[in-house]
């Protein structure tokens, strides 16, 4: 009789434990599964312009002194991440060889393209092209050279710098 | 065989164009948050703005900085501007801010105007002999104005007052009172001799 009834209340023991784990259990994935939390979030997003050109090389072949390359060699200013529209600034160094060099002045730079050499003198200070870099896509630029007459023979190189301004 | 081999070279083929590809795709590209940089220094104080530069490509870029106050006014020592840092470089999708200072000097007017620019310029090793080599940047208008010399605020200067104001009341009405006492002892004193 007693071992009957101790057995009686180990097993409602038993089944309580495992009615309250489910319970516990059944709790947990209902809190796991409940509805989303919001969390707030936000950010300034500025207004930004940013500049590539192609090429970012340009060659003018030969140019014997005195003569001079039309104002046709196009470059383009992109920009592929902006949201707002900026202006191209264009400056330069003198053309340089070893030992050698010739002015900054002696390229020039035009909106559109020219047959003959006849744009904008480039300088050492920034210049304002006035063209405009649409935001998502891209402006030209047009560049031509002279050789003062009796510059000595060499091969010669001058860096030019695009600005986007916004 | 012949089949296991054709797949090895396709796969060599794949491989190449991949890496070819990614290598051309990799390129940085320099950008700037938009809107002047308007400077208002006191004289013979400085000031610091942020300039704030972008790399919109997905290649690290080294760049450097040039700033400089462009105009001169006669008669007037024109400021100076540093950028700080120099140079350095940014990671793809990444921002910098620069830190500009104007140093306006003491002895020039309040209320002159400097124009200048500020320039970050992406730093490229590429070579062109016989030709020209296209550098890109991004380019900053700067205006620098000079403001009379900051002096104490107004709160300051009206607590000092009435701190003045009070100290003298009180100075004053202890003074007073002093006198009529001793003047009153005086009396008492003639009083008793008679």
């Amino acid at each position: 009789m007693n071992r009957n009834l101790t057995w009686r209340i180990a097993g409602i023991m038993m089944l309580t434990a495992v009615f309250f784990s489910m319970l516990f259990l059944h709790q947990n994935i209902a809190y796991a599964t409940s509805p989303n939390q919001n969390v707030n979030a936000n950010v300034v997003v500025p207004s930004t312009c940013y500049l590539s050109a192609t090429p970012n090389t340009i060659t003018f072949g030969s140019v014997p002194p005195g003569s001079n390359y039309a104002d046709n060699v196009l470059v383009n200013g992109t920009d592929t991440n902006g949201n707002v529209n900026s202006y191209l600034f264009v400056s330069g160094g003198n053309w340089v060889a070893t030992g050698l060099h010739f002015g900054v002045s002696n390229s020039t730079w035009n909106p559109t393209s020219l047959s003959t050499f006849a744009g904008n003198a480039l300088s050492t200070t920034a210049a304002n092209t006035a063209i405009l870099v649409p935001f998502g896509g891209s402006n030209s630029i047009y560049f031509g050279m002279e050789v003062p007459g009796g510059q000595a023979s060499g091969t010669y190189t001058q860096t030019i710098t695009m600005y986007a301004s916004c | 065989m012949m089949h296991k081999r054709n797949s090895k070279n396709i796969a060599l083929i794949l491989i190449f164009i991949l890496s070819t590809t990614v290598l051309v795709a990799a390129h940085a590209q320099i950008g700037e948050v938009a809107g002047p940089i308007n400077f208002n220094v006191s004289l013979g104080s400085s000031q610091t703005l942020q300039y704030t530069i972008v790399n919109g490509g997905s290649a690290p870029m080294n760049f450097y900085i040039k700033a400089a106050i462009t105009s001169s006014i006669k008669n007037e020592t024109t400021p100076t501007i540093t950028a700080f840092p120099a140079n350095g470089t940014i990671l793809p999708h990444q921002q910098y801010a620069i830190n500009l200072t104007v140093h306006m000097p003491s002895n020039d007017k309040p209320g002159l105007t400097w124009q200048g620019t500020a320039q970050a310029l992406e730093a490229s090793n590429i070579t062109a002999p016989g030709g020209a080599v296209i550098q890109t940047g991004v380019l900053k208008g700067i205006t620098v104005m000079s403001a009379k010399p900051k002096g104490l605020p107004v709160e300051y200067i009206i607590l000092f007052a009435v701190v003045v104001v009070v100290i003298t009341a009180l100075s004053y009405y202890l003074f007073i009172r002093k006198r009529k006492g001793s003047r009153k002892e005086e009396k008492n004193q003639k009083g008793k001799k008679i």
